[in-house]
């Protein structure tokens, strides 16, 4: 297979572009807000002790913060050159702890997470509506559909809820919450695998179960206009075995969810919020709550970024995967 | 002159269900397709053509359902066979080349993996047969390499012999063609005609040939069948039909095909529009659209009639008294 060089670096350069975009966003967004984190900290402060704090303690939390009166492309330009030395700033609520520390340890928690309950979901949910498709007007399709459509309305985190309550409340059979049991060392050996899957246990099951249904009725409404094309009636005019004519209708009807499973990861990313916090998991979706709860801006910056960054390259990678998968799409940019 | 006939169609009764009940498209349809001859089936737009040949194939889908009938291929009924039977006789016994090329490729696949598809199914070894691969892409003329392009770097054209080489690839007894040439620009699709019928008499392919355009009708056929609502009106061969036509749909047909020579005012117009099969008419179907209609073409249903002519059947009670009155 020819490389389709001209296509990779197209995709490259439109990543990069996207990518300066957001940044610039996300420097933008927080500095549209009135006032600054500093300030609001300083007016709990003095709230809270009735007037009695020397007005020195705002120029020193907006030291502390980074924060400057300077103009805005000479901030602009700061933060840029801060981000290319990979200097998010200080968290507020960890104090002194820097966020780019914070995200380090965070980050490949959710990542998993994300990673592997996603890539189960489309797994499961492609070949579930592949099997509704193809049984389209059966009760197999009815129940299929059903469950999916069920699936797919209900609210994440009441499904979290419960199933905690059901597996870890009251059956006990999981954890309740972390990434790993207390009383084994991390590192690549056995038992600490086998703890972390066991941990991971519930959150990947809550994510998975309500991603499912999506990808389930993507599929299955991408396969019955396929199942009745003019290809698929030549290859059944050739004689083509079951199979085939399956496969064949199944690899055009997946391109429209392979562009979905991009996006997905990104929207998972933020949507793994909540259910990070209510299964404990020590992921990025905890920091940003603590973030959120505690006003603390750079953390907050930090985890966008994060969520940004990860939609960019998950995009990047199913442009490059769909550049190989669809012959058309590489020839037509490349 | 009377060929062996490879396949027989028997009371054939094709339909469709609508919103108003079962429409009859094709209504007590009988016809012998001969070994060794393209037998051209012709007929304007709604007469059935399409739907003949799908039902001939048995690839007709719902709402489309042969009510009854009989197709007898090599011996035995088409229409009683299994679902696995059929598939096996598929692109080896019977090869079928449909209306609309342009889409019947795989998009996400390569022409030659496509053509291993078709070994494949068959159970027959990809790489043993690369030969036979190649000389059927060679028999339609194209270069070899389009082998290893995908459908969309072909133009109309190719992807339409692709199709033809890959319906041809394991040497069928019987081909149907449906309107092979749609969409094509009339000097690709007079080559492309040209190559069939070279084919034809290269390999001796039986083959039917559906089309609504009388001159392709004319230039390939060695049989012709014409349909009007649902039903052969004439059939014969392609000379018995130049010179002495028996139904008036034929005759006004095949006079108003443009010619040099001929003055524009001579050119007879079919007047009227093509309708379906009227079961609530129990005359003749072409009599709304007749100008020699008599009287009792309204009183009951012609039948196919055999001529004196050698395989010449008709549909007409008033012949040959109307020929006398048909002027030009």
């Amino acid at each position: 297979m020819k490389i389709p060089v001209r296509y990779i670096i197209n995709k490259i350069f439109l990543f990069i572009v996207v990518l300066f975009g957001a940044i610039t966003l996300n420097f933008v967004l927080p500095r549209l807000i009135p006032g600054n984190p500093a300030e609001t900290i300083y007016q709990d402060v003095v709230k809270a002790s009735g007037g009695a704090v020397n007005p020195v303690y705002l120029k020193q939390l907006e030291a502390e913060y980074g924060l400057s009166h300077a103009p805005l492309y000479v901030q602009y330009l700061t933060y840029l050159s801060d981000l290319f030395h990979g200097n998010l700033g200080v968290s507020i609520t960890y104090y002194p702890v820097p966020v780019s520390t914070i995200l380090a340890q965070a980050l490949p928690w959710t990542l998993f997470l994300v990673i592997t309950s996603i890539s189960i979901s489309f797994f499961i949910g492609n070949r579930m509506g592949r099997y509704g498709g193809i049984n389209r007007n059966t009760w197999k399709d009815l129940t299929v559909d059903i469950f999916s459509m069920f699936m797919a309305s209900f609210p994440a985190f009441v499904m979290a809820f419960i199933i905690l309550d059901i597996f870890a409340v009251n059956g006990k059979l999981f954890p309740l919450g972390g990434a790993y049991s207390s009383s084994i060392n991390a590192g690549f050996t056995i038992p600490f695998i086998i703890s972390v899957i066991y941990h991971a246990f519930l959150p990947v099951l809550t994510i998975v179960l309500t991603s499912l249904g999506g990808w389930t009725l993507g599929m299955r409404n991408n396969i019955i206009p396929n199942l009745n094309s003019d290809f698929i009636n030549y290859s059944e005019n050739l004689g083509m075995k079951s199979y085939q004519i399956k496969s064949i209708a199944y690899r055009n009807a997946i391109l429209p969810n392979l562009t979905g499973f991009s996006m997905s990861i990104g929207l998972s990313m933020s949507g793994v919020i909540i259910e990070e916090s209510i299964f404990s998991y020590p992921g990025v979706g905890m920091y940003m709550i603590t973030a959120i709860d505690n006003l603390d801006y750079p953390l907050m910056q930090g985890i966008f970024l994060m969520v940004i960054i990860a939609v960019l390259v998950g995009n990047f990678i199913v442009d490059l995967l769909y550049g190989f998968l669809d012959p058309r799409i590489r020839q037509e940019s490349g | 002159m009377s060929g062996n006939p490879v396949m027989k169609i028997r009371n054939l009764e094709v339909g469709y269900y609508s919103e108003n009940g079962f429409n009859i498209i094709i209504h007590d349809l009988n016809l012998d397709v001969n070994e060794g001859r393209i037998l051209g089936v012709a007929g304007e737009s709604g007469s059935g053509k399409s739907t003949l040949a799908q039902a001939i194939y048995r690839s007709l889908k719902y709402p489309g359902e042969i009510r009854s009938g009989e197709i007898i291929f090599r011996g035995k009924d088409l229409l009683k066979m299994e679902t696995q039977e059929l598939r096996k006789m598929r692109a080896i016994d019977i090869s079928f080349v449909p209306q609309a090329a342009m889409n019947a490729l795989n998009p996400v696949k390569k022409i030659l993996y496509q053509f291993y598809d078709v070994l494949i199914a068959h159970g027959k070894d990809p790489e043993e047969n690369m030969e036979r691969i190649r000389e059927s892409v060679r028999m339609v003329r194209l270069d070899e390499s389009i082998l290893y392009n995908f459908p969309h770097e072909l133009s109309g054209g190719m992807k339409q012999r692709t199709v033809i080489a890959m319906s041809l690839l394991l040497s069928p007894k019987l081909v149907i063609l449906d309107e092979p040439t749609t969409g094509l620009d009339v000097l690709v699709e007079h080559d492309i005609l040209k190559d069939i019928r070279e084919i034809q008499r290269k390999t001796n392919i039986t083959m039917i040939f559906i089309t609504h355009d009388l001159s392709i009708l004319y230039e390939m056929s060695d049989d012709i069948a014409m349909l009007y609502a649902g039903e052969i009106v004439e059939k014969g061969s392609h000379s018995q039909f130049l010179k002495n036509p028996m139904h008036p749909y034929t005759y006004l047909l095949t006079k108003s095909i443009p010619r040099i020579g001929v003055k524009r005012e001579n050119i007879v117009k079919l007047k009227g529009n093509p309708t379906n099969y009227d079961p609530s008419n129990r005359g003749c179907q072409f009599i709304t659209r007749c100008p020699y209609s008599e009287s009792f073409c309204s009183e009951s249903h012609p039948d196919l009639i055999e001529s004196d002519e050698d395989d010449h059947l008709y549909r007409c009670m008033n012949f040959p008294a109307w020929r006398k009155k048909a002027t030009i």
